[in-house]
């Protein structure tokens, strides 16, 4: 069974798909099935050639994540009370608050992650997508740009860590309270949704070529 | 090994229906832009309505940190600081809530609290460590929404929404109120002063009060307002007294007010109520004033009207029916070519008059053209005695000659006048104060004080004194009589007597000793007789003295009571003239000759007496009576009779020695002449005091004195 993989890494050029050769792999233990198969063998999970409708999902998720993501930006991350006196800061105000402050470090850090990796994946998903969509056959660079879009995105969490810890921790009545705004959700919603939108994506779509040169 | 073909390429094309593929996942997105949107509606919604207030200066104010408040809790906040394109003013906007927002229509009033220390108090002390605040007031009935206000630089008096009446207050001073000036109800605080302004001719200062509920519901047209600030410092018989009614108003000033009469007309819309100086102007004016309320009437005096001015009083038999209003002078052309007059102006309310209310001034007018003719005449009158202040008096006169109301287009109704008898009736005053000042209140004060001296002098004469001590040897010398050997031997040598009595007689018998006794007898005789006369002229003293005491100092008395009766009845000069000629009859009669020798005389006659007693003892009567007896047998019945009268003698002796003592006791303490003179005393002190009340009673109402009324 094996030997099909095998030759299909052989025969590199032009490369052989499982389905083309007829095949469904499975996507949790690698084992191939004839195509038609409807369960793997090995560990029970369902088999689908190609997963039609995953496109649909990540599009879905991923308007969802950027639907979510401009309240995060727009809303007061942090709610700050300080004797008496609230002072409301929305995740670029408070990256240039810490500007002002002189934590460029601290900046750099909240603003590549709350910012920057976001829009990032926004980019890569909806690139990856309209490519698949539009039949381009996909290379090696652009699994890579998948591949690192599934692990970076967890890291987008940093900022709702950093929110979600000076909550618990500075709860000090009326000398100082920091309580977290309507950002804070909408940002950490925005991250789960845009990870669930790469997850949704079919990476095998990739390097599929469409028959007739036809979007799938 | 066969090559593995691969298996048929079953591959089914997608499925070209866009909407059968169609999957649920599209319901996500769909779900966050829902709930996005939802997020960003509400919170567009709940961000408030922005208002903007503008003050005069915007100290303490922060965007994004002030905040707006409502009965001290937080409904907005201020999102911008800006200016007035003109810089005039700065504009802060107001995010507001959304659930107060309707409330805050025109009526609403902003301010902005800052700590503040007063007179009246320490406010606005919890901004100094949050900062200051921004505090709204407005009626809890929702309207129509305005965005743009006037901010206030101090807290209203009257928040929006509490119950109250605003009023107006017109006064020609507005040196004593101020701004939070309280104003009393029979020193109750009911309401406040706002700040005084110029009315807009600038004749007057006006000032807005706020009454709170309930008590605005006492203010009617009866309601008089009158001025209680400072102090009011009086001086009368009392001595000095100091009068305010709280440090507050003492500060800040203060008004009062109270309705002068019951059941006062409601008040119409834009009722502008007097402040008056004092309550006692506020109460004495009970007319309405002003131009509206009063007809106005002009009356021209050929006389002088100095001492009247504006705002003294009109009446009509003594009851206040009007105002002066204006003094001014005119050149009337007469037949001697042009003459300056004076013509005062005058308001008079026709109710006040008796006319039905609402009557027009054509109505009152008329009335007065019928009063004219039937004798009504204006004319100037004294306020009282003693001021030169006049006031205007219609009188309605009998025997007036003919006037008739002066009409004339563009002026005021004329009122005729009549010449007063003010000049006379000066004259008659100073008469009467000259007739006073005439009265010799000094010399009638002086005799009684040489009375009191008289007196004084009498209790402290040394012969007075001096009874006492010879009474007491008197009675000495009686005790002494009684008791000596002499008359206690007499019982033993009469005995004696009768045993050479008995001798005696067998001599006598043999002739010649009855002729010796017969003149014995007749010397003992004579001796009784003198001592009998002494003891006569004793009695008779005491009686000129009772006389004295019981007759003289009544008679006196009676006659002060007298003047004391004579001087309530008023007749006065004569009540001087009487109480003049009794006080020289009673300093004659203390001081004449006889009184003051009276103790002299009364002292002389108990020496004789003592003396008399001691020729009794010393003086051989009873050595000549042993003699006698021893000699006379015959002659001791005779003899036994007069030693029987010695018994007699001695009580007559002290009869008269306890006549002594009442006369002479009734000299000392606690006795009736005291009592009697302490009466006396009362009485010129009675005259004294109806003196006085005479001079009080003048002095109120001279017309009494001179009308006898």
């Amino acid at each position: 069974m094996s030997g099909y993989g095998m030759a299909n890494a052989e025969r590199a050029q032009p490369v052989l798909t499982a389905r083309e050769a007829g095949l469904v792999g499975c996507a949790e233990c690698g084992h191939v099935f004839p195509i038609g198969t409807e369960t793997c063998a090995v560990c029970g999970t369902h088999l689908v050639s190609r997963d039609i409708a995953s496109l649909q999902r990540v599009w879905a998720w991923l308007f969802a994540g950027m639907v979510v993501y401009i309240p995060a930006n727009v809303y007061p991350m942090l709610r700050t009370s300080t004797l008496g006196t609230t002072q409301e800061s929305t995740i670029v105000g408070g990256v240039v608050d810490l500007i002002d402050h002189g934590s460029i470090g601290v900046a750099l850090i909240v603003f590549v992650a709350s910012v920057i990796i976001p829009v990032s994946k926004f980019i890569a998903i909806a690139y990856l997508a309209i490519r698949v969509q539009r039949g381009l056959p996909g290379t090696a660079s652009h699994f890579h740009l998948y591949e690192f879009v599934e692990f970076i995105g967890r890291w987008s969490m940093i900022d709702v860590f950093v929110v979600a810890i000076l909550s618990a921790l500075v709860q000090l009545n009326f000398v100082a309270t920091i309580n977290p705004g309507i950002a804070a959700v909408s940002f950490a919603l925005s991250v789960a949704f845009t990870m669930i939108s790469a997850n949704s994506f079919d990476p095998k779509l990739i390097w599929d070529v469409p028959p007739k040169g036809k979007p799938v | 090994m066969t090559e593995p073909t691969p298996a048929d390429m079953n591959v089914t094309p997608p499925k070209k229906s866009f909407l059968r593929n169609l999957s649920f996942v599209w319901l996500v997105p769909l779900l966050a832009l829902g709930v996005s949107l939802g997020i960003a509606w509400q919170n567009y919604a709940d961000r408030g309505t922005l208002i903007e207030i503008a003050f005069g200066n915007a100290s303490g104010v922060v965007a994004g940190e002030t905040t707006l408040r409502y009965r001290d809790v937080v409904v907005g906040t201020v999102e911008e600081v800006n200016f007035t394109d003109d810089l005039g003013q700065v504009l802060v906007s107001v995010r507001v809530d959304n659930d107060v927002a309707p409330f805050i229509d025109e009526e609403a009033t902003f301010w902005v609290v800052r700590p503040e220390v007063s007179a009246r108090g320490i406010s606005g002390l919890s901004t100094v460590l949050s900062g200051v605040y921004i505090e709204g007031a407005w009626d809890n009935v929702a309207g129509s929404l305005t965005t743009q206000f006037e901010g206030a630089d101090t807290p209203p008096l009257n928040q929006p929404g509490r119950p109250g009446r605003r009023i107006t207050l017109a006064t020609d001073d507005g040196t004593t109120i101020s701004y939070g000036s309280p104003v009393l109800f029979r020193g109750v605080e009911v309401g406040r002063l706002e700040t005084p302004r110029l009315s807009a001719d600038g004749r007057s200062v006006l000032v807005d009060a706020f009454i709170d509920a309930p008590h605005d519901a006492r203010l009617t047209q009866a309601t008089r307002f009158w001025d209680t600030s400072g102090f009011e410092l009086s001086f009368g018989a009392s001595g000095f007294s100091v009068d305010f009614d709280s440090l507050a108003s003492l500060v800040t000033g203060g008004i009062e007010f109270d309705n002068v009469y019951d059941n006062g007309e409601p008040l119409p819309s834009s009722y502008v109520f007097t402040l008056y100086k004092a309550e006692e102007d506020a109460r004495r004016n009970t007319l309405v004033r002003g131009p509206s309320q009063g007809v106005p009437f002009a009356i021209q005096f050929a006389e002088s009207v100095n001492g009247l001015e504006a705002g003294d009083d009109v009446t009509y038999q003594g009851l206040e029916v009007g105002v002066v209003t204006e003094l001014r002078s005119r050149v009337v052309e007469t037949q001697f070519g042009p003459e300056l007059s004076l013509l005062v102006n005058v308001s008079i309310d026709p109710q006040r008059m008796g006319l039905p209310a609402g009557s027009t001034p054509e109505e009152t007018v008329e009335f007065f053209r019928f009063a004219v003719e039937t004798g009504m005449r204006a004319r100037l009158a004294t306020e009282s005695l003693l001021s030169s202040d006049l006031r205007i008096e219609l009188v309605v006169l009998d025997d007036a000659p003919s006037a008739r109301l002066v009409e004339s287009d563009g002026e005021l109704p004329r009122l005729p006048s009549i010449e007063s008898n003010l000049s006379d009736f000066t004259a008659t005053a100073e008469g009467v104060l000259e007739r006073i000042n005439a009265l010799p209140i000094e010399e009638v004060m002086q005799q009684a004080i040489n009375l009191m001296n008289a007196f004084e002098q009498l209790a402290r004469n040394e012969d007075l004194q001096r009874v006492p001590g010879s009474a007491v040897a008197l009675l000495d010398d009686t005790r002494a009589l009684v008791g000596s050997e002499a008359i206690q031997s007499i019982p033993a040598q009469i005995e004696a007597a009768v045993n050479d009595l008995t001798a005696l007689v067998a001599e006598v018998r043999e002739g010649g000793a009855v002729d010796a006794l017969g003149s014995a007898m007749r010397n003992l005789d004579r001796a009784m007789a003198d001592v009998a006369v002494a003891s006569q002229d004793a009695p008779a003293l005491t009686a000129n003295l009772r006389e004295i005491t019981e007759t003289d100092i009544p008679a006196l008395l009676a006659e002060l009571e007298a003047v004391a009766t004579t001087a309530n009845e008023l007749e006065l000069q004569s009540f001087v003239d009487s109480a003049t000629g009794t006080l020289n009859r009673v300093e004659a009669l203390i001081g004449s000759q006889d009184t003051m020798e009276l103790p002299g005389t009364l002292n002389d006659a108990l020496t004789e007496m003592r003396l008399a007693l001691a020729e009794l003892r010393e003086g051989g009567v009873v050595e000549n009576l042993n003699a006698t007896l021893q000699s006379a047998s015959d002659a001791a019945g005779s003899v036994a009779a007069s030693v029987e009268d010695l018994p007699q003698l001695t009580a007559r002796l002290e009869r008269l020695v306890a006549e002594t003592e009442t006369v002479v006791r009734s000299y000392g303490d606690r006795s009736d002449f005291n009592t009697q003179t302490l009466s006396a005393l009362r009485e010129v002190q009675n005259a004294a005091r109806a003196i006085s009340e005479l001079a009080r009673e003048i002095e109120r109402s001279p017309n009494s004195l001179i009308f006898g009324r």
